[in-house]
This record gives structure tokens, C-alpha cells and sequence, in this order.
């Protein structure tokens, strides 16, 4: 039995041409700008070779640590607000409910529709001087509350996280629903005949059974939340004053307005390790719980 | 250990993956797909940013380049439009990788194109230019596309910075259109007792918002003390410098300014402006075009004047902000430089003086019999302010160094937020580097 | 009496249950709001856009928005090449990651959990630090400019999420099953294209559609590995009916439209293949 699935030969056919493809696009692009990061360079000509100065650049200055921080308020806000938003829509469609196959399609369309689109509704609705939002606190009677959403310093990061948040509250939904309908309907069953309440089942039974896709979500919101760049981007650019900017639309600009290449790529580097360290502990969390 | 890393996997990926796919990757190449086929005829391949429907190039250039061709079998002009933030992270990409295009859109050119023309990235032209194009060019401009005596561009239009005043709105607040900082104050506080929005700011791509502050600079310092400035950084923290932040954000607290800018784009500003809702724009002739075209709301409404002067400044109203020399480059990577300077020639010329005549921007051409009757009033008062030139001064983030550029429009933008003071404002600029560029 | 009690057994939960659809209702309004902003956008001008009505429909439809999207002669041409490399890479990316997530999770091997964390990686890298070197791959394949600049890449980044998502439900399935499939004398092969692949096909589908979105919606590869018109994707082409058309929002927004209805349909179609194999893994499950 065993000697089957350890079948040398069928690993490597299996493994061999994924590894071949990805180490060329993806694993070279990452060493190559690992060595990047230690240079003084431009991007074009010869590049000075500094040692980790760019990483203790970036340590100390206040505009990337700010960018940081702003990262890891976005991952908090994925994981405590958006996710549970999605589990919760995706255990109310799972328990077959009328309308399950609509609701499901519906409310993954935002993230069929390119951040192009997106980026251009947001902007109508936060808009200071015809915007949706502004227009229905007027109405509402909240005049004194309107704004300029994107355009100040208190407000901006929240209202630039939200359409991301929004957009992706369908994605994880899908891939929980998909979780919790792949677990077999005789376990559903018999709970039912135990007299389980469905909220009672939800907690007991489909959550802890869908664990392996709960970590997939929580692995993919947080890389999300440490990579987000193209809503940000757009709406606010960072803007005003750095209030918005998280770690690579900084290595945007640090790479392709200020051409500072090495130490964009010191910052890429960054948002990997970040990346790594966090799926690590979420795969120690879901292992030792 | 780059290299080899780079070399080996590519090895890898190539033997792996290369024979299967080269029945479909037979006709690949670069960008720079310069090479002549079977006829013997040349391609050449253009790279620019011209796509805008409020942009005359956008339709001139398919012109020029198809009677090009049609002239000459032997070279063929091939051309990508890209648009503006993709055309930036496309052409950065290319050079950096030594595949650049025959010819490229160089993006206002100085601290831009900077480190591109150190490396070598960029063909010096200098020996390809006969007396007879300099001849045609308008007075000074050969001189002033130098670089330590050696050419890299040709220039196309010329774009200076003026103040857009929305005459029907002035009219209506009861306002004088202001010549003196005085009455720009006076000006702002009539528009806003009438609820119009003075002016208008698109600080969220901040550099609309250095505009002001430079204007401001120069009015206050002159021309000649920001020169100075630029090659000695340490002469930013002085007090005309002070002086000049100092109004800035006395007219940002006067209310001079959308309360929206900083989170309106040059773009949304643009339509704002065309929508007739802010009365005063200060902005290059480049939206001359937009402002005239029939979509807006404020065609026939706008005058074009010189920004104020200031009463305690030592700038005067003949001194330009603008001039800027931003055209198209050869890449040194280019198998056919001849041919490739050659057509940079005659499209250099031809987009400047047809461009002209279409109000996408200034002449840099000389135009002597060119019928300009069909130029709008805003392309005609451009042009009469810009004969009045005693000197120019480029685009500021264009002549600083790339990163200091950066940090100079960040700094306004905490100016006019009132994050810091004036003071604090020049102290910081007097960190910044001095421009590598000969002014 | 036994009827009054049954009703008031039922009762709440028959509010609870019209309860659960009215929320359900409105987050199916908050949702979908996108799209029908975007069709009303599409037919309205710029003085109606910039108006401030931003729910309204518009007061008189300009189809004309559409007509001078299309104009441009080459949106077949740019759909044909989305279409193409969007599936080619489907198709890749399914097979390589099916493969290797089996692998990784169900078969015995030293190196299987640093594969994995190799793997994950790509999804870590973010992606515009990574454009130049990638670019310098390309061109040393001599594959710029070819529908293969696009899908290769396409295909690397797709495989680490790919990869994640089928691991994760190999995972989920029963030992048993292939156990039993081995007793009867299957081969690896065998145990997994005729039990394991239909097993997980709910992962299959869930997979395509999300590598569907990110080859569809790519646009900074797109732009910057491809010069030659004749390759450019539908993306490409919309950003620069974008950047043609600045002022003029009603034919954005046309543009817009045009490249977000094949997504739509793409999606249904996808998703009703989704929903099936849910079932079909349900009942076998």
C-alpha cells in the first residue's frame, strides 16, 4: 500500500513540471530582487552594493513603518471583519435555504468586476461634491456629517479599506460555501434527528469541519491584506499624507516615480517575509488547536 | 551570483518548456523589432503616450507616421500608444531591460530621463543633426536641448503654466480679474462670498498643487534666486522661500482652494474646471484643448493670463514657469540610428508645427508662414504671453532629481495641509539634492 | 390543540425565515449595485454623470456610448486573445496544480512540506517588484511579444493558489476511498484521475473561476510584455479606450461594460458547473 504512494516516479511526474514553471517565473523574480534590495541602484546602469542598508532604512523611516502599520490594520480588519461576514453568509446558504444557488451567484459578482470599475463607483460614492454618501446623509438629516471621505486624514484609511474589504467578502464566501458542501450531508442528517439547532450545528459540527478551508481563507486574507495595492492605489494613491499608504503601493512609487529600485526591492522582500511568518503561524495555530 | 542564477534557470526553463512552445513563439520579439525583411525596407517601432481624445497629438501622430510611410517604402514606422501610469511602468521596464523601442515619448524629459541618458540607454544625436533642422527650430531652442553640449532630444511643443480664470464666474462674484497677490486675495474672497469655488486644486497627483507653490516661489524669489536654489539646495531655506510658503498657505486658509483637493485627481480637476465649477485654474497650455473642445461647459468663457505678481516679490510677470522640452528619444539600442534620427527629425517638426496649429502646445518650430487664424483666444494669449518671455524656468519636479521631486511635492502637500510651517517647509527643502541638470 | 401548537412551533421559525431573507435581499441589493451603477452609467452623459444622481436611471439612454466603444475595430481581436490565453492558462494551471496538490498532500515524500512552502510563496510576491526580472526572463526565452509572455506567467502565479485550494480538499477526502481503490488493484495514476479528480471537483471548479478572474482582469503584464496589437488582451484594450476617452465617462463606462459582460456570462456558465459538481461531491462525499 504504502509503496504506492510513495511512488518516486509518479511524484516527480506529478511535481517535476510545477516546480520547472514556477521556480522560473516566480522563484528567480524573487532572488533577483533579494539581490536587488542590497543595492543602491536606479534600475538602470551599475548599482552600488550597501549591505542591508535599505532594510534599516526601511525600519526607520517613519513613512515606511507608518505604511506597515497600516498593513497590519488592513489584515486585522480582513480577518475579524470581513471573514466572519463571509462564514456567516456562507453557512446561511450552505443549510439550504431558498434561493441558495442565486444568493451564491449574486453575491460573488463583485469580485468578477475589474478594479477598474470598482475603483470608479467608490470614487462616485465617497465623491465630496456629488457623492453617494454625502448625498444620503443629507437627506437623512446628517448634513453636518458629510465629507471629504477620501480627501482627509481621519477618515481616508477606513474609507479605503472598505471597497476591498467589500469586494472580497464574495470570494472568501465561495470558497467557504464550497467548504461547507463538500462535508457529507449524513452528518447534517443525524444531527438533526439529535435535535441540534442550526446555529447549535453550525458551531459543533460544519466549522470545525471545515478547518482546512477556514485556514486556506485566513492564509489568503492575509497575504490579501499585506499585498493590497490596486483599489488603494487608485482611490487614494497613498494620499493625503501618507495616511493611506501600505507597503507596496510605497514600493511602487519607490521603484517607478522615485527610482530607487534596490530599496523598493528591499520593500518587496519585506512584504514577503511578512507574508511567510504570518502563514506560518496560522498553519502552527490550526495544527496545535 | 546573479547572473548565473538568472542564466542557469533560464537554462532550465528553456530546455524544459522552450521546445514545445516554439512552434507558436515564431515571430516574437522585443520591443525594439527593428529589422529589415525581405523587401530590404527598415521597421522602426514608436512607443508614446498620446491616446486622449482631448489630445490633438493623439490624432496627429496615425497622420504624420502614415504619410511618413507612404514616403518612405524603406522605413516603416510602427507605433504603440499606451496610456499614462501603464506607459510609465512600460517604458521604465523596457529600458531597464535593454529593450526599449526605436523611438520613445520621454515624459517631460530632465530628472525623468536623467539616469537613462547616463547609462547610455539613450542615443546622443548630436552628429546626426545638420545646421539645416537647427536652423528651422524657433530661436534658442537648439541651445536649450543641449546637455554639457550634447543632444539627446528634439523639441516639440512648448508648454508654459499661465492662470485659467473663468471670466463668467469673476463677472458674477463681482470680481476684478487680479494682477497683484492683492487682488488675487481681494478675488478670493469675493468668489467665496459669491459660493464659487476660487480655485482648484487636483493635489491628489500633488503636482498640480506644486504648480502653485512654484509660481508663488518665483513671483516672491525670482527666477534667478530659484536657479540658484536648484544647484544649491541650502538657498531653499531663505526668507523669500519662507516669504513664498507662507502665501501659500495664506491662500489655502483664506479658503482660496477646493476643500476636495486632495482627494481630487488632475483628471477630476480638469472636468471641474470644464464643468464651470471653480473660477480659477492654474495649469499648462496643454488644457487649452479640453477647455475649448465642445464637451465643455466653459468654452468661450476662459481668459489666459500671467499669475500675479507680488508687491514685496522680486519676480515679474515676463518670468515663465514652463518651457519644459519634452519630446520623443532614440534608444542606443536601435539597429538603424540613420534612419531612426531621421524620423525623429521629421516627426519632431511636424507633430510641433501641426500640433501647434491643432492647440496641443506652443511652437518649438519656427512658423513663419503658417496660417495660425484657426488657434483658439487661449492658444493665441499663451503664445503673446510667451513672447514677452525674459526667462523660463522647467517644471520643478522635472529639473530636480527624481526622488527629491517626490519629496518637493510631498512637502507641499503637507504645506497645504497645514501639517507644517513655512519655516519647517524650508528647512526640509534645503535637504534636498541639487539637480543634476545644467541650467 | 395539537394544531395551535404546531403553529406556534412553526411561527417563528417562519419569521425567522422570511427574517433570513429580507437580510439575504438586501446584501443581494448591496452586491450587485455595481453592475446595474455601471449599465445606468453606460447609457447616461457626462452633465447627468456629474449631476450627482448617482442612483438614477438615466433620462435618455445613449446607446451611441456603445457604438463608439465598438468602434474601435479591434475589440474581436483583443476578445479572441483574452479568450485564448485565459484558457489556455485554465487549463495548465488545473492540470499542474491537481497534480502536485495530490502529491503534496496525499503522497509520501521527504521534501512535500517544503514544496508547499515553496509554492505558497508565489503568492506572497508582490508582483511589481517582480515585473523587470520577469521581464528579463521573458526576453532571454525570447517569448516576448508571443500569447506565451502572458499564459507562462499567468500559469506560475496561478499555481500557488491552485495549488492551496486542492491540497486543502484532497485533504478533506477519506482515506478510505483510495485505500479501497488501491485494494482493488488501481495504480497511482489510476486512484487519482478516476477517484481522486472527481472527488474534489467541487475545488476543480472553484479553482478555474478564480484563475479565470486573474488571467481576464490582468492588466501590468498584459501592457508591459506585449507591443504587437495583434496579442494585446481585451484589459489592454478597454485601459486605453480609458485613456482615449478621458472626458467622456458615458463611453468609459460603455467600454467598461463591454469587458464585463463576457465575465459575467463566463461566470454563470463556470458556476453552474460549480453548483453540479457541489451536488455530484455531495451525494459521493
Amino acid at each position: 500500500m504504502n509503496s504506492v504512494f510513495s511512488n518516486k516516479k509518479a511524484i516527480a511526474i506529478f511535481v517535476l513540471p510545477t516546480l520547472l514553471i514556477f521556480c522560473g517565473i516566480v522563484l528567480v523574480p524573487i532572488f533577483v530582487s533579494s539581490y536587488y534590495s542590497l543595492l543602491d541602484w536606479n534600475g538602470v546602469g551599475k548599482g552600488a552594493f550597501i549591505g542591508l542598508d535599505n532594510y534599516k532604512e526601511m525600519f526607520t523611516d517613519t513613512r515606511a513603518l507608518n505604511s506597515i502599520k497600516n498593513s497590519m490594520l488592513f489584515a486585522a480588519a480582513s480577518i475579524f471583519i470581513q471573514l466572519p461576514i463571509s462564514l456567516v453568509l456562507a453557512l446561511i446558504l450552505a443549510s439550504t435555504i431558498k434561493g441558495e444557488g442565486f444568493y451564491r451567484t449574486v453575491y460573488f459578482i463583485p469580485v468578477l468586476i475589474s478594479t477598474v470599475v470598482i475603483a470608479q463607483l467608490w470614487s462616485k460614492i465617497y465623491n465630496a461634491d456629488y457623492g453617494l454618501l454625502n448625498w444620503l446623509l443629507e437627506n437623512i438629516g446628517l448634513a453636518n456629517l458629510a465629507q471629504d471621505w477620501l480627501g482627509q486624514k481621519d477618515t481616508a484609511l477606513v474609507a479605503s479599506f472598505i471597497p476591498t474589504l467589500w469586494q472580497y467578502v464574495g470570494y472568501h464566501m465561495l470558497l467557504m460555501y464550497a467548504g461547507a458542501k463538500s462535508i457529507s450531508q449524513d452528518i447534517f442528517e443525524a444531527a438533526k434527528i439529535d435535535g441540534a439547532s442550526p446555529i447549535r450545528t453550525a458551531f459543533s459540527i460544519t466549522i470545525p469541519l471545515m478547518r482546512p478551508i477556514l485556514k486556506v481563507c485566513l492564509v489568503f486574507s492575509v497575504i490579501g491584506a499585506f499585498k493590497v495595492f490596486d483599489l488603494i492605489y487608485v482611490l487614494t494613491g497613498g494620499g493625503p499624507l501618507f495616511t493611506t499608504e501600505v507597503p507596496s503601493t510605497l514600493m511602487y512609487t519607490t521603484i517607478f516615480d522615485t527610482y530607487r529600485y534596490g530599496y523598493g526591492s528591499a520593500i518587496s522582500v519585506f512584504i514577503i517575509l511578512e507574508c511567510l511568518i504570518f502563514t506560518v503561524i496560522i498553519n502552527k495555530f490550526f495544527k496545535t488547536e | 551570483m546573479k547572473a548565473l542564477l538568472k542564466k542557469s534557470l533560464s537554462i532550465i526553463l528553456a530546455v524544459g518548456i522552450a521546445g514545445s512552445l516554439a512552434a507558436c513563439s515564431s515571430d516574437s520579439s522585443g520591443g525594439k523589432s527593428s529589422g529589415k525583411d525581405g523587401s530590404g525596407s527598415i521597421k522602426l517601432t514608436l512607443w508614446d503616450q498620446s491616446v486622449g481624445n482631448t489630445d490633438p497629438s493623439a490624432k496627429l501622430l496615425p497622420q504624420i507616421i502614415e504619410k511618413w510611410n507612404s514616403e518612405h517604402p524603406n522605413i516603416q514606422i510602427e507605433r504603440t500608444g499606451t496610456t499614462g501610469e501603464q506607459y510609465k511602468t512600460k517604458i521604465k521596464t523596457s529600458l531597464a531591460a535593454s529593450e526599449a523601442p526605436d523611438l520613445f515619448y520621454g515624459m517631460g524629459g530632465g530628472s525623468f530621463m536623467q539616469p537613462y541618458i547616463e547609462s547610455g540607454n539613450v542615443l546622443e544625436i548630436t552628429n546626426y543633426l545638420t545646421d539645416d533642422v537647427k536652423s528651422r527650430m524657433a530661436p534658442g531652442m537648439s541651445e536649450a536641448i543641449e546637455v554639457d553640449g550634447k543632444i539627446y532630444t528634439l523639441p516639440v511643443y512648448t508648454h508654459i503654466a499661465n492662470l485659467f480664470v473663468n471670466t463668467e464666474l469673476f463677472d458674477k462674484a463681482g470680481a476684478q480679474i487680479p494682477t497683484t497677490y492683492t487682488e488675487l486675495l481681494d478675488a478670493v474672497e469675493k468668489l467665496k462670498a459669491a459660493n464659487i469655488t476660487p480655485a482648484l486644486i487636483g493635489e491628489k497627483d500633488r503636482w498640480p498643487g506644486m504648480y502653485w507653490y512654484d509660481i508663488i516661489a518665483m513671483r516672491q524669489a525670482g527666477n534667478e534666486a530659484v536657479i540658484e536654489a536648484f544647484k544649491d539646495p541650502s538657498k531653499w531655506n531663505s526668507p523669500d522661500f519662507i516669504a513664498a510658503a507662507t502665501k501659500m498657505q495664506e491662500l489655502a486658509k483664506a479658503g482660496a482652494f477646493n476643500s476636495s483637493m486632495f482627494s481630487m485627481s488632475y483628471d477630476e480637476m480638469l472636468g471641474a474646471f470644464n464643468a464651470g465649477n471653480g473660477a480659477m485654474m492654474f495649469q499648462a497650455n496643454w488644457v487649452n484643448a479640453g477647455i475649448e473642445d465642445d464637451s465643455s461647459a466653459v468654452k468661450g468663457k476662459v481668459k489666459v493670463i500671467p499669475f500675479p505678481v507680488f508687491e514685496d516679490g522680486k519676480g515679474k510677470n515676463t518670468e515663465i514657469f514652463g518651457g519644459a522640452v519634452d519630446g520623443f528619444y532614440v534608444s542606443s539600442t536601435t539597429k538603424h540610428p540613420k534612419e531612426a534620427v531621421e524620423f525623429l527629425m521629421y516627426l519632431s517638426e511636424q507633430l510641433g508645427t501641426q500640433g501647434f496649429l491643432a492647440g496641443a502646445g506652443l511652437p518649438s518650430w519656427n512658423i513663419d508662414g503658417l496660417d495660425t487664424s484657426g488657434l483658439s483666444e487661449l492658444d493665441k494669449s499663451a503664445a503673446d504671453i510667451m513672447k514677452t518671455a525674459t526667462s523660463f524656468i522647467a517644471w520643478w519636479d522635472n529639473i530636480l532629481p527624481a526622488e527629491s521631486a517626490e519629496t518637493h511635492k510631498n512637502l507641499i502637500a503637507q504645506l497645504l495641509a497645514d501639517d507644517i510651517t513655512p519655516e519647517e517647509f524650508c528647512k526640509q527643502m534645503a535637504q534636498l539634492k541639487p539637480t543634476e541638470l545644467s541650467l | 390543540m395539537s394544531t395551535a401548537k404546531g403553529l406556534l412551533q412553526r411561527r417563528p421559525n417562519f419569521i425567522g425565515k422570511i427574517l433570513l431573507q429580507g437580510f439575504l435581499i438586501i446584501v443581494t441589493i448591496i452586491q450587485i449595485y455595481p453592475l446595474i451603477w455601471l449599465a445606468f452609467f453606460s447609457l447616461k452623459d457626462n452633465s447627468e454623470i456629474f449631476s450627482g444622481d448617482v442612483v438614477g436611471l438615466p433620462k435618455k439612454f445613449l446607446w451611441s456610448n456603445y457604438a463608439k466603444a465598438l468602434s474601435d475595430g479591434h475589440v474581436l481581436n483583443y476578445f479572441f486573445n483574452s479568450v485564448l490565453v485565459t484558457a489556455a492558462s485554465i487549463i495548465l494551471v488545473l492540470i499542474l496544480s491537481a497534480m502536485t496538490g495530490y502529491a503534496i498532500s496525499r503522497m509520501n515524500w521527504k521534501l512535500s512540506n517544503l514544496t508547499m512552502t515553496l509554492i505558497l510563496l508565489g503568492m506572497m510576491v508582490p508582483i511589481h517588484a517582480a515585473l523587470l526580472p520577469l521581464f528579463m526572463v521573458l526576453k532571454n526565452l525570447h517569448l516576448l511579444n508571443t500569447y506565451w509572455s502572458l499564459i507562462i506567467p499567468y500559469v506560475a502565479f496561478g499555481i500557488p493558489l491552485a495549488v492551496f485550494i486542492l491540497s486543502s480538499f484532497f485533504k478533506g477526502v477519506p482515506r478510505e476511498m483510495e485505500e479501497s481503490a488501491v485494494m482493488d488493484g488501481c495504480g497511482i495514476y489510476k486512484t487519482f484521475f478516476s477517484i481522486m479528480l472527481p472527488l474534489v471537483s467541487p475545488a476543480i471548479a472553484t479553482v478555474a473561476i478564480f484563475t479565470f478572474l486573474a488571467c481576464w482582469n490582468e492588466l501590468m503584464f498584459a501592457t508591459t510584455f506585449i507591443n504587437n496589437e495583434s496579442y494585446q488582451t481585451l484589459t489592454v484594450g478597454m485601459m486605453s479606450m480609458v485613456g482615449t476617452y478621458i472626458t467622456q465617462w458615458g463611453i468609459i463606462g460603455a467600454g467598461l461594460m463591454i469587458a464585463t459582460i463576457p465575465t459575467i456570462i463566463i461566470y454563470l456558465l463556470l458556476n453552474k458547473q460549480v453548483q453540479k459538481s457541489m451536488i455530484a461531491g455531495a451525494v459521493k462525499g
